[in-house]
């Protein structure tokens, strides 16, 4: 198969090569192609090299995510086991608790609002850009990782929309909008919220969330179901159980 | 029994749906996660293994057999339980050999298609640099073209899917957004000379 000098080094034929996509007689060709040329075979490296590094990135990062399901199915496993506990034992310590409760908050419902606040985790500050164009980005990221959630507002505010891609802009919003919850300004923090449009599954949990937090349990239940029939698998995994736990009340 | 099928969904569904790529591939590896859960701690009791050590293998075999189905290498001709059962037992008698060398990524199994001579080419690179360094490089990328790499080249979503959820034009825009991400990589692979450690 003769090949010529620019046709050699094409990505996508390296692309193909890497792949395992290549006939017998292809492959044996190119490799015969690598042999004789050292811009092929450095460029080849690279290419593997960028493969071999995404690939092992997103495994990594898939364990973690799958390893949290493990964390999160054991606590849920741990609570069911309780239920095994001999039924007088259960049933007086429900006693107990239920008239300790309505002694300290009389006339009061379950502590529906406490669930706002078992299940708000903050995500980690997002990785600081590397461009010179961010630098704002990056002290409004910093501002955020402090837990300085007023200035992190502020900073998030005053970073020029223009100069960014909508993904940036939207990743802006959304955690403009967690800075917001933070400081309890829910209003603010759903409009905020609503204009990460590229961050759905964050953007529907963390409205679910706040209209939690405002006793809005049916349109944080619609929400919530929006979510799982999205089916990112972390976020609906989230979401089945504040379900569950929202029933449960 | 519909809503248990939903729950556990039987072996030919999370095969094809592995297979289809994108969003059925991601989530039902969670589905197959979740199911056989109960392995982590037997495997734990019984190669004597941390919690986590035993968590970690049962992680990177679920992987694995996610990629063996996405490859034709399990086609449903054992059940999925038994497959992933043993295929978890190895991962387990590897941490053991493995705890020594602290080594969390096994670089051979991430490339399985592609051919001898180009592993070969790049073992040495891998083996000679921190592979966590390594992967901190992606971080440089920035998220979207973290995520377009990732959906496009690990799971295995379409550019006119991959388009809808970062919200690009199109499937076009994408690919050439996908190429300057890649090219970006390079550069920065580059950088570090690791292409001349060889």
């Amino acid at each position: 198969m003769a090949v010529n000098e620019s046709n050699s080094l094409s990505p996508e034929r390296i692309q193909l090569y890497l792949s395992g996509q290549m006939t017998e007689t292809e492959q044996s060709a190119f490799e015969k192609d690598m042999e004789q040329n050292q811009q092929l075979r450095d460029a080849v490296k690279e290419a593997a090299l960028a493969t071999w590094t995404i690939k092992a990135y997103a495994q990594e990062e898939e364990k973690r995510q799958l390893n949290s399901l493990y964390k999160e199915e054991a606590s849920v496993q741990r609570l069911n086991q309780k239920r095994w506990v001999p039924i007088i034992a259960v049933a007086a310590t429900l006693l107990v608790l239920l008239v300790g409760y309505f002694v300290i908050n009389p006339l009061q419902g379950p502590p529906l609002q406490d669930l706002m606040a078992t299940y708000y985790e903050l995500p980690q500050a997002p990785d600081l850009m590397s461009t010179d164009v961010e630098q704002a980005i990056k002290e409004a990221d910093m501002a955020y990782s402090a837990m300085e959630w007023e200035k992190a507002v502020n900073l998030y505010h005053q970073i020029p929309q223009d100069s960014l891609s909508s993904f940036d802009q939207s990743r802006i919003y959304l955690y403009q909008g967690l800075c917001l919850i933070k400081l309890k300004k829910y209003q603010e923090a759903e409009n905020t919220l609503l204009k990460a449009h590229q961050h759905q599954d964050q953007q529907d949990w963390y409205l679910s969330l706040i209209y939690l937090e405002q006793e809005d349990y049916e349109k944080a239940s619609k929400m919530l179901n929006q979510i799982k029939d999205k089916g990112d698998p972390y976020f609906t995994s989230k979401a089945e159980k504040l379900l569950k736990a929202l029933k449960e009340q | 029994m519909g809503k248990r099928k939903d729950m556990f969904p039987d072996d030919e569904e999370i095969i094809q749906q592995i297979r289809s790529g994108g969003i059925g591939r991601q989530k039902y590896a969670s589905k197959i996660y979740t199911q056989y859960m109960g392995y982590v701690i037997k495997g734990k009791q019984r190669y004597r293994l941390s919690m986590e050590e035993a968590q970690d293998a049962y992680a990177d075999a679920v992987i694995g057999i996610c990629r063996h189905i996405e490859e034709g290498r399990f086609r449903g001709e054992s059940k999925l339980s038994t497959y992933l059962f043993k295929a978890f037992s190895n991962r387990c008698v590897d941490k053991l050999r493995r705890r020594a060398s602290n080594k969390n990524v096994a670089w051979e199994e991430i490339l399985p298609t592609m051919p001898d001579k180009a592993k070969n080419m790049i073992q040495e690179l891998i083996l000679k640099e921190k592979t966590d360094l390594l992967l901190a490089l992606m971080d440089k990328l920035g998220e979207s073209c973290k995520k377009i790499l990732i959906d496009s080249e690990y799971y295995g979503f379409s550019m006119d899917e991959i388009a809808e959820r970062t919200g690009f034009k199109n499937a076009a825009s994408v690919s050439s957004m996908k190429y300057k991400c890649m090219d970006k990589l390079r550069k920065l692979l580059r950088e570090r000379n690791i292409d001349n450690k060889m």
